[in-house]
């Protein structure tokens, strides 16, 4: 009797333990930090939602390593330094194995010394203006060369020599313009204006007034978020068409679109690494899932797909290394490769950047995109610009630095 | 009538039905049972498990290989971008192409520029493309120059896309595998010409040989003998094509398409959309391989590594064989053991089987010879054991037997003897028989005459007796109960009148019965009459002492010693006197008077026999007769007859009690009761004695 017992007992015990010990390692916890709130939350919510779709859609598969993945969702409130603390919510409380997020490069500077201080690991979907390899961020999104030279030299070759940038006032785009000016010089094209507005102002009036007097061949176009809204209606409002001046822009997607005059902005021209007319059979899929699940209204773009394709990149480094440990999966990153919706991408070994497919387009009645010029393979991805050193780029960035008075955004006196 | 055949049937054929059931057949099927599933399963453990071994190192060796191709690879394309990158930045080179935007014209100056600088950068070929995408200048190829590669000719061809990206992108890349037939396979560098001012002024173009490629490919190392590494480009999205020649596909490249649609390409196309993994398939010889594939993303082609199976799992086929022999070893062992070990049970049983049936079949003399020290043995010592008692029981129950039967000869012989012996008697016995029948014969008629003469006596000895009428004239009443013995009596009685009112009743009891006791009933009577009548003596006393004399007397019992005589009850009755005189010679007689029973004894001495006193005198009673009397005087036959429930005597004093009891009946009715109560009492026994009952009244 007294051996029944014990036999029970240790069966009890056995059992207890396995049982404890499954529940631990079921499930991988990933952070998602977008802007849920705010001015970005136009932008970032959309982000977030393909991120989730992609974390689905693995989970539907069988998940990562037999586990399910469990998405800890965090809004950013469009603000560069609650990003920041969120970001070390997620690392040190939730202990999630990775971070999908961040859309303004004020949000992602800030968040960065965070992801290097913990050697944890930023998916940064969003196309950027460079200058960047932080050893604990992976750019999936376009790095100036995948987007802004292109489509800069492009606009030289086919739509004139007189530039006019305009752009929100923080990093990114005082970075882009930087990097556009000096193609131009070394083009030999004319810049006639490069304008600036506080982010999420809508005080377009003085940069249309410098756009009529300098009368562009081009305008290149940096604006973010729902300044857009005013500029270009301001714009049109000028008496500017594009068949005009044409306007270039490289922070409106087709999600943008939705909340902008379509009609307005007809045969303007943007330059991605996805537009949703994108022809694949991974497309069409992607596409058709997406509205399945968040409505047909709604529509895929860079970003988007950039979000998307992050969570599929991180999932193949998942499996090849067999473990979550950030030190193997970043290992692995540069192995893997997918089959994305805009074409195959892949993660370049040397700056952690994704080789991606350049597409330059034309905005149709219907807000989709005709796609005029094609890379047709993937990029290498170049963050630093050949036209400056690293070192005159550093200098570049600090200027800006603490001019804002250590902010990455003039955020107005 | 079917069943002992039956049964018959079943015996004979136990022997062989039973192959079943015997020891050997049994162990070894159990053997074989509990051995074979284990060793099957253990072998085939063993050997999945060793393939799975050899499969995971295999596929892990080809994925290291891969891996290093790949490597290889890249490190060639890194290599190329920064020679032409490097080439571009060269003076001569961005001067020459700035003359050459000034002035289209070429001279030989600027070709032998560019062919010395193709040479030592050996590439295959090096052109100078303006912005606008004519080819200005060639180093080899000759027919290219002149070239606008923005015309349709040349649009979507790998070199015409090369330019347009280096001249959109402004960075050197690399281009697909040329289709182009007169530059199969090749590869184009096109990387952007900026002048001293860095602008921008036209694309410089290499071409590169495409057995490069397959120098960095075709690395054997780590590969056996039939190992492979295929570069697989895509064409179309259903068709692609071989990118290098291999060992086993020496004139593929770019020759061979391998269809995408095909279901054992599936690792191809899937390499080629991006997917890198690995496993077992069928390749293109429809060889069943171990292969690994990834993507080789600046080549926008597929690479698999690749081992026949046979090769890796030849070393598993070595196990297998070696698994096999040992499995067939074992089997043998494991019969041969089940074979050892049930012969070594079933033999010495079979021994005992074979010893038992000899015993039971008699032979009790030998003992089983068993070998084993175990249970069996055991069992044999005690089988042996058991025999030899069972031998010396019976070799007792034979002396046993023996002895029994020597007995019983005896006996035989004895009874046989006995046999004759009565056989002889009964002829004796028969003899005798007939000659006892004669003897009857003779005897019955001598008892007929005997009885005859007897009857005839009787009727004399009743003619003595004294009649009726004479006692009645003196007796009132009176009855007599004379019942001889043998028909003469030895029992008398005697009566006289002396005188009108005298009168002499003797009652007598002659020693002896049957003739002797009747002789002596007449002597009695003479002697009596002599007394009594001759001599007139009429006292009772004298008359029995005279009596006695005259016995002696008359049987001259001084001389012989005879012992005859008789014992005699007599009364004299007178009337006048009114007395009865009584004596008696050992007998006795009852008076009855009133209710006054008197039983008077007689002397003791009787008549006759032996004489030792000088004189014998009896004694005389006298009774006076005041009333009416009733006297009894009997013989001793009466009370001593056996009989009864019990059979014994009837007793005088049961007899003077009856008397007493009837005295007061008629004396025909006493002697009713009397002769009823004789002959109930004396039933079915013999009358012993002669019986005489005597009764008289006397009414005065």
């Amino acid at each position: 009797m007294k051996k029944k017992y014990i036999e029970y007992v240790y069966c009890v015990i056995i059992l207890g333990f396995l049982v404890g010990c499954q529940q631990k390692q079921e499930i991988i916890k990933v952070g998602v930090l977008h802007s849920l709130s705010g001015t970005m939350a136009i932008s970032e919510k959309a982000v977030a939602d393909a991120t989730l779709m992609a974390i689905e859609e693995i989970n539907a598969k069988g998940g990562l390593l037999g586990k399910k993945i469990v998405p800890v969702i965090y809004d950013g409130r469009s603000d560069a330094s609650y990003f920041a603390a969120q970001a070390e919510k997620l690392i040190s409380q939730e202990k999630v194995e990775v971070v999908f997020g961040c859309w303004t490069s004020a949000s992602r500077k800030t968040v960065k010394p965070v992801f290097e201080k913990h050697k944890h690991l930023l998916f940064y979907p969003i196309q950027y203006e460079g200058l960047e390899q932080s050893p604990n961020i992976v750019y999936t999104g376009a790095a100036p060369n995948q987007q802004i030279i292109p489509a800069t030299k492009w606009a030289f070759d086919h739509l004139g020599k007189r530039f006019f940038i305009v752009g929100s006032d923080y990093v990114f785009p005082r970075t882009a313009s930087a990097i556009i000016k000096d193609l131009l010089t070394e083009l030999g094209a004319e810049v006639v204006g490069d304008e600036y507005i506080l982010l999420g102002s809508k005080d377009v009036k003085p940069m249309i007034d410098k756009i009529v007097a300098s009368k562009p061949d081009v305008i290149l176009n940096n604006i973010n978020g729902d300044s857009n809204i005013a500029f270009f209606k301001a714009l049109r409002q000028a008496g500017i068409r594009s068949e005009d001046i044409p306007v270039f822009s490289f922070s409106i997607a087709e999600d943008e679109l939705r909340s902008l005059e379509v009609s307005q902005m007809l045969g303007d021209y943007l330059a991605w690494n996805y537009f949703q007319s994108v022809s694949s059979p991974e497309n069409e899929r992607f596409v058709k899932d997406y509205k399945a699940k968040y409505g047909e209204d709604r529509v895929t773009d860079d970003p988007i797909e950039a979000g998307y394709i992050s969570v599929y990149l991180w999932a193949e480094a998942v499996r090849e290394a067999g473990t979550t440990d950030i030190t193997e999966v970043k290992n692995q990153l540069p192995n893997g490769s997918f089959q994305a919706p805009g074409g195959l991408v892949y993660i370049d070994a040397a700056t952690q950047h994704t080789w991606k497919t350049v597409h330059i387009g034309k905005i149709q009645e219907d807000a989709q995109i005709e796609i005029i010029w094609s890379s047709h393979k993937p990029i290498r991805p170049n963050p630093f610009p050949t036209s400056r050193s690293k070192q005159e780029w550093e200098h570049f960035l600090n200027t800006l630095y603490l001019n804002w008075n250590q902010q990455w955004a003039n955020l107005g006196k | 009538m079917g069943k002992p055949r039956k049964v018959k049937n079943r015996e004979k054929t136990s022997f062989f039905i039973n192959i079943r059931k015997r020891i050997a057949f049994q162990l070894l099927f159990w053997f074989l049972v509990i051995e074979f599933p284990v060793q099957v399963v253990l072998v085939y453990v063993s050997y999945q498990n060793a393939k799975n071994i050899i499969q995971e190192d295999a596929i892990n060796n080809l994925s290291a290989i891969a891996e290093r191709q790949v490597q290889a690879i890249n490190t060639f394309f890194q290599q190329n971008l920064k020679d032409a990158e490097l080439l571009a930045t060269i003076p001569d080179i961005h001067q020459t192409t700035e003359a050459l935007r000034e002035d289209s014209l070429t001279d030989s100056t600027q070709r032998k520029l560019l062919q010395k600088y193709r040479e030592s950068f050996g590439f295959k070929d090096v052109w100078i493309v303006m912005p606008q995408g004519k080819i200005a200048l060639t180093a080899s190829d000759s027919s290219m120059q002149g070239q606008i590669l923005k015309h349709e000719q040349w649009k979507n061809t790998a070199i015409g896309r090369v330019f347009e990206r280096a001249n959109i992108l402004l960075q050197a890349d690399f281009s697909d595998f040329s289709m182009r037939n007169a530059s199969k396979g090749e590869l184009y560098i096109a990387t952007p010409i900026r002048n001293t001012q860095k602008r921008f002024v036209g694309v410089l173009m290499v071409a590169l040989d495409r057995l490069v490629i397959e120098q960095v490919m075709n690395d054997y190392t780590g590969l056996g003998k039939t190992g492979e590494s295929l570069l697989i480009t895509k064409i179309n999205p259903k068709e692609s094509i071989f990118a290098n020649n291999t060992r086993h596909a020496t004139k593929a490249a770019f020759k061979k398409n391998i269809s995408l649609a095909n279901k054992n390409q599936q690792g191809i196309a899937q390499a080629l959309q991006g997917k890198s993994g690995s496993g077992i398939i069928q390749d293109y010889r429809d060889k069943e391989v171990f292969a690994r594939w990834v993507y080789v993303p600046s080549l926008r082609s597929a690479l698999i590594v690749k081992l026949d199976t046979s090769e890796a799992f030849a070393a598993v086929q070595v196990l297998r064989d070696i698994l096999g022999v040992i499995v067939l070893i074992t089997l043998t062992l494991v019969v041969l053991a089940a074979f050892s070990i049930a012969s070594s049970f079933s033999k010495p049983i079979r021994q005992l089987t074979a010893f038992a049936r000899q015993v039971a079949a008699g032979k009790l003399d030998e003992s089983v010879k068993i070998k084993s020290e175990n249970e069996i043995g055991e069992l044999a010592s005690a089988f042996n054991l058991m025999v030899k008692n069972l031998k010396e029981s019976r070799d007792s129950l034979q002396d046993y037997a023996q002895n029994l039967e020597e007995k019983v000869a005896e006996r035989t012989e004895e009874l046989q003897a006995m046999n004759e012996e009565i056989n002889q008697s009964n002829e004796e016995l028969s003899t005798t028989l007939d000659f006892v029948n004669r003897q009857k014969a003779e005897i019955e008629k001598n008892s007929e005459n005997m009885l005859a003469s007897l009857n005839y006596a009787k009727r004399i000895q009743e003619a003595y007796l004294p009649s009726d009428e004479k006692i009645r004239q003196l007796f009132t009443d009176f009855f007599v109960m004379l019942m001889p013995r043998d028909v003469v009596s030895g029992d008398f009685y005697w009566f006289h009148q002396v005188s009108a009112h005298e009168g002499i009743l003797a009652v007598g009891d002659c020693t002896g019965h049957g003739v002797p006791g009747a002789f002596m009933s007449i002597l009695g009577n003479d002697i009596l009459n002599s007394i009594i009548i001759q001599d007139q003596c009429t006292e009772v006393d004298t008359i029995l002492n005279h009596l006695h004399q005259g016995v002696r007397t008359s049987l001259r019992q001084k001389e012989t010693g005879s012992r005859d005589g008789m014992d005699i009850s007599i009364i004299k009755l007178d009337l006048k006197d009114k007395s009865l005189h009584f004596a008696g010679a050992q007998s006795s007689m009852i008076l009855i008077q009133e209710d006054r029973h008197y039983y008077i004894k007689g002397s003791k001495m009787g008549i006759g026999g032996v004489q030792r006193e000088k004189e014998r005198i009896f004694e005389k009673h006298i009774f006076p007769l005041l009333t009416d009397t009733t006297v009894y005087m009997y013989s001793d036959g009466f009370q001593d007859q056996f009989g009864g429930e019990i059979g014994r005597k009837f007793l005088g004093k049961r007899f003077r009690n009856l008397l007493y009891d009837i005295h007061q009946k008629s004396m025909e009715a006493q002697h009713k009761v009397l002769r009823q109560t004789f002959d109930d009492w004396s039933k079915d026994q013999k009358q012993l004695d002669d019986v005489l009952v005597l009764g008289a009244k006397i009414c005065i």
